[in-house]
């Protein structure tokens, strides 16, 4: 037998696609010689060595195929049977959102002075989960704050969020839920998300994993984010960009994930500021601007800052909730 | 039937029921391979590709209860693909391109447990498996992965069975000796 022929029995017989007479002439050849155990050893290997790997490009794929066939089936299905639409969310199971957005910007929304609003506070460090009245469920981040109404408006399902908060919304028709920011709202279309506001971030940002939310900016500008999509709004220039997100570093906090991929020291620092409740501090301009790519996942604080400073140019000392970067000055 | 072919079956029924969870998986498996297959069948450079695997899937989830599969599901994408692909060709406007379903594909008993932890050697595979030409690479993962029989891919790619089990041969000939040739070394 040909070489090509054994080896391509050889992979359909690993696939059980050889009929009776073939494993029987695969059988004796097999026994005939010890070199060809080998070789039917190699084959196998390559052949079911090998596995499918999946990619970012089909995970960004999926999200806009779920984009199309929800705005397929908005259009064919009429506004009566509107709660039709969301039967692919509610089956996908989870909407996801990240929102950041800036405290200082951010008045306290009490334009409806009928509703007396509660206010919960978690300290850096610090995470506290909330259940509002319609059973919404909410996990507050470290160094957060969020405000919302003893009891919700009868149109409307208004909260207002500094700082990071996961959001699992429950389903109420007819009584949209609404996160306020000073430069945006998003109105929910589904059912969880996610959502970061940060004093020390330059931008506020809507990161949409999966299902609908509908952003809207000042000047009666608005967005109906696409799942997979990110966008980001400059505090300063109040200008619009859409991105692809990165669930790791969007949704990373709710597990302890830190992700640094290429950023400057000095600008990741907030976040490690955050999670574990110090403050760094650079000694030198070259420190902050060392540019980092790590990711750590639910590790202790020195675990963190000695991976950091073991590429060798970095130095740190913690005097209590203090941390000192120094960059080593080559001599 | 193979694992795979069993694996399809259940993911069918469960999209049939309309969980979605289970078409995500579905396009997970099927997406890079179908993307590969339909660029291989429109001139170079080509963003239609890309929509039109995309409305393969999203016309399959549209039929998903009364889509009624004799072939393998596998078999029955690549052919959506064909059809689709062939629409845009002509110019006309799609319509109809899940009508057409291929036969049976070979069937045979439920094969071994491969239940071996390869992820080494599947990453590694993985890798030389990408420095195939990429025809090469494409009738490979369509009957490595996808499950295609030789004819399936020979009608497919409008080929000759001998080409389709040149390439499979050639191919199988370098990831083996590579394979040795890299393991003998480290």
């Amino acid at each position: 037998m040909k070489e090509q022929e054994l080896y391509l029995l050889i992979t359909r017989y690993l696939s059980d696609q050889t009929s009776e007479a073939e494993n029987a002439w695969l059988a004796d050849w097999l026994a005939a010689d010890k070199s060809n155990q080998q070789t039917f050893e190699e084959v196998k290997r390559v052949w079911q060595g090998h596995q499918r790997i999946s990619d970012e490009e089909s995970i960004q794929a999926l999200s806009v195929l779920r984009a199309r066939i929800a705005a397929g089936e908005q259009r064919v299905v009429p506004a009566k049977s509107r709660r039709l639409q969301f039967y692919w969310f509610a089956a996908a199971a989870s909407l996801l959102v990240a929102l950041l957005a800036a405290w200082y910007l951010f008045p306290t929304k009490s334009n409806n002075s009928r509703l007396s609003y509660l206010t919960i506070v978690t300290k850096p460090g610090e995470k506290k989960i909330i259940r509002l009245e319609d059973s919404t469920r909410i996990v507050l981040g470290p160094g957060s704050q969020l405000s919302y109404p003893k009891v919700f408006d009868k149109d409307n399902r208004t909260v207002s969020v500094k700082g990071q908060a996961y959001f699992e919304v429950s389903q109420a028709p007819g009584k949209p839920f609404i996160v306020q920011t000073s430069v945006l709202s998003v109105q929910v279309l589904g059912t969880h998300f996610n959502v970061h506001a940060d004093p020390d971030q330059p931008a506020s940002t809507v990161a949409l994993l999966e299902g609908s939310v509908k952003i809207r900016l000042e000047g009666d500008r608005s967005w109906l984010l696409k799942p997979g999509q990110e966008i980001s709004v400059d505090h300063r220039t109040r200008q619009a960009a859409l991105n692809p997100l990165d669930s790791a570093t969007v949704l990373g906090w709710q597990q302890n994930v830190l992700v640094f991929k290429n950023e400057q020291f000095g600008s990741v620092a907030p976040r490690i500021e955050k999670m574990y409740g110090v403050k760094i501090i650079f000694n030198n301009e070259e420190a902050a601007e060392t540019r980092l790519y790590a990711q750590f996942k639910d590790e202790p604080l020195e675990n963190v800052l000695s991976a950091i400073c073991i590429s060798g140019v970095l130095t740190y000392r913690q005097q209590g909730d203090t941390i000192y970067v120094t960059m080593k000055k080559s001599s | 039937m193979t694992a795979n072919h069993t694996d399809d079956l259940q993911l069918l029924a469960r999209i049939k029921v309309g969980e979605s969870r289970a078409f995500d998986l579905l396009f997970m498996k099927y997406y890079p391979n179908l993307l590969h297959f339909s660029r291989s069948l429109l001139p170079y450079p080509s963003d239609e590709a890309e929509d039109v695997v995309l409305e393969v899937f999203q016309q399959f989830w549209r039929n998903r209860e009364t889509i009624n599969i004799h072939s393998s599901l596998s078999s029955f994408l690549y052919t959506a693909a064909k059809n689709r692909v062939n629409d845009y060709r002509r110019k006309l406007k799609p319509n109809t391109s899940l009508e057409n379903i291929p036969g049976d594909i070979m069937a045979s008993e439920e094969g071994p447990d491969h239940t071996l932890n390869y992820k080494e050697i599947a990453e590694n595979l993985e890798r030389l498996i990408k420095l195939l030409p990429e025809r090469m690479q494409l009738i490979f993962r369509m009957n490595r992965e996808d499950e295609l029989s030789y004819q399936e891919i020979a009608d497919l790619l409008d080929i000759s069975i001998n080409s389709v089990k040149t390439q499979m041969y050639r191919a199988i000939k370098f990831l083996k000796e590579t394979y040795r040739f890299d393991n003998s070394i480290a």
